[in-house]
């Protein structure tokens, strides 16, 4: 079976199948089973009702759209066996799977793709908590415990991009490690009474790592970014003052770091962990740098840097500030 | 005690205030350089001479400036002027040596012929020879 999604005409799609991305209207969706009918034998009026028939759809609305569509074209031969054909033949889950693919970022379509059959929900709950976010609020903590009771069947292993801003999930460590395939960590450590401790490790896969942080002590800090092995991105945004290393044993291993470093603030704060990052056994070897100058120290620390990774560094970026003229904390995106 | 230049309302603009690295920094070991992006919140250029000054990485693949905004008044301006008319030449050197265009991210409300008679002034040797690319900042 091949299916050309561009070449239905919108007019013919009625409004029930909203919950339908319009990006799938310019999309192509190719399957080639034993099926036995093409969309030149059939008109595009034809194979639309004949399309929701095969899925499994629980959900009034999608047989609303069926009949609807099948009250706009005139009975033929061709639709008739459609239908049957479809009682009897599953719709293959693939193109379910490739469908809602095309939906991320779309929100409410992924929420009604969940609402239309059990066989919907895994798929579109993959894209509806890959990227997810938890406020600076208690509240959203307690919230996702309550909808989500049941840690092993939590759809937290979805989640690739997490937002935590505040240590909040720090203090519920049963649902941390529910969020085992997070690749891209932002964290905001605001509270100097909350350790990191208990995140150490929480991400395996993690490799890139956002971090706010402005009174934690810097070996805290460096324990944190130690804990993640396969960390490549690193990216400060310090405010405060530094918080200077008195005494830190560094691991025997540490992070990779060979993608991105930034500094979205001021190097100040972060100058003395980044004297330790150089320092680790395997050392630092980012491809791209990115900092912002607004005293003769911070132009130091960049030469160590750049050092540091002479070897690897491909792309260097530079905000030079005249002395005395400080940025706002997040820098113009310029 | 201080100075009439400083009493003087276009000498004092932040904008002239001395850029920290002015000497640079010794981009010389980053053998696989590729790509360069400065950025001026000031009007000094001089940092972005001698660290370009120390590029040894034959990779080098872009380079771009960003500046910091449109609309520069001339008389603040041409304090600064020696040390653009500096940048050009090296950047013409680029251009003759590595074959390497550059890019010039300008943010400004004007036209986009304003945005290059403007980029001119800073620029004139690359301008004249056609070898700057203007940009936009929403480009």
């Amino acid at each position: 079976m091949v299916i050309y999604f561009n070449s239905f005409r919108i007019s013919e799609i009625p409004t029930t199948l909203s919950f339908l991305s319009t990006d799938l209207k310019s999309r192509r969706v190719t399957h080639y089973p034993t099926g036995s009918f093409h969309r030149d034998v059939f008109p595009c009026s034809v194979f639309v009702p004949s399309l929701f028939l095969h899925l499994p759809f629980a959900g009034q609305p999608c047989r609303n759209a069926s009949r609807a569509l099948e009250q706009q074209s005139p009975p033929t031969y061709a639709r008739r066996t459609l239908t049957e054909t479809a009682m009897s033949c599953p719709f293959p889950p693939e193109i379910l799977d490739h469908i809602i693919d095309q939906l991320p970022g779309e929100l409410t379509a992924l929420k009604a793709c969940c609402l239309v059959s059990k066989s919907w929900i895994q798929r579109a709950r993959k894209h509806l908590f890959a990227d997810l976010s938890f406020g600076s609020l208690a509240s959203d903590l307690e919230l996702w415990k309550k909808t989500f009771p049941d840690p092993t069947n939590s759809p937290a292993h979805h989640t690739r991009t997490l937002f935590t801003g505040h240590l909040y999930l720090i203090r519920a460590p049963d649902t941390i490690f529910t969020f085992c395939n997070v690749e891209r960590l932002d964290v905001v450590a605001n509270n100097p009474w909350i350790s990191l401790i208990t995140l150490h490790g929480s991400f395996p896969i993690l490799r890139s790592l956002r971090l706010t942080f402005g009174s934690h002590p810097d070996s805290e800090i460096l324990d944190f970014i130690c804990s993640f092995p396969l960390l490549e991105n690193l990216t400060f945004v310090p405010f405060g003052h530094e918080n200077r290393v008195r005494r830190w044993n560094a691991p025997s291993t540490s992070p990779q770091l060979s993608g991105s470093f930034e500094i979205e603030t001021r190097f100040e704060g972060a100058r003395s962990i980044i004297r330790r990052l150089l320092d680790l056994q395997n050392g630092i070897h980012f491809a791209k740098i990115s900092v912002p100058w607004l005293s003769e120290e911070d132009v130091r620390s960049t030469m160590d840097l750049v050092s540091g990774c002479a070897e690897t560094l491909q792309s260097i970026n530079i905000i030079s500030y005249p002395e005395g003229v400080f940025p706002l904390l997040s820098p113009p995106n310029l | 005690m201080c100075s009439l230049y400083s009493l003087h309302p276009i000498y004092n603009s932040p904008l002239l205030y001395a850029a920290p690295g002015a000497t640079g920094i010794d981009l010389s070991k980053a053998v696989k350089l590729r790509d360069v992006v400065f950025r001026c919140t000031g009007l000094h250029a001089e940092w972005i001479t001698k660290t370009l000054n120390t590029v040894k990485s034959e990779n080098l693949h872009s380079l771009s400036l960003k500046f910091p905004r449109s609309g520069i008044e001339d008389p603040v301006w041409e304090v600064a002027h020696r040390e653009w008319l500096d940048l050009d030449r090296l950047l013409v050197q680029f251009w003759d040596s590595h074959k390497l265009r550059s890019k010039v991210i300008y943010a400004t409300e004007k036209g986009e012929k304003d945005a290059k008679d403007e980029v001119a002034k800073f620029f004139p040797e690359l301008t004249r020879r056609g070898i700057v690319d203007v940009l936009n900042k929403s480009d």
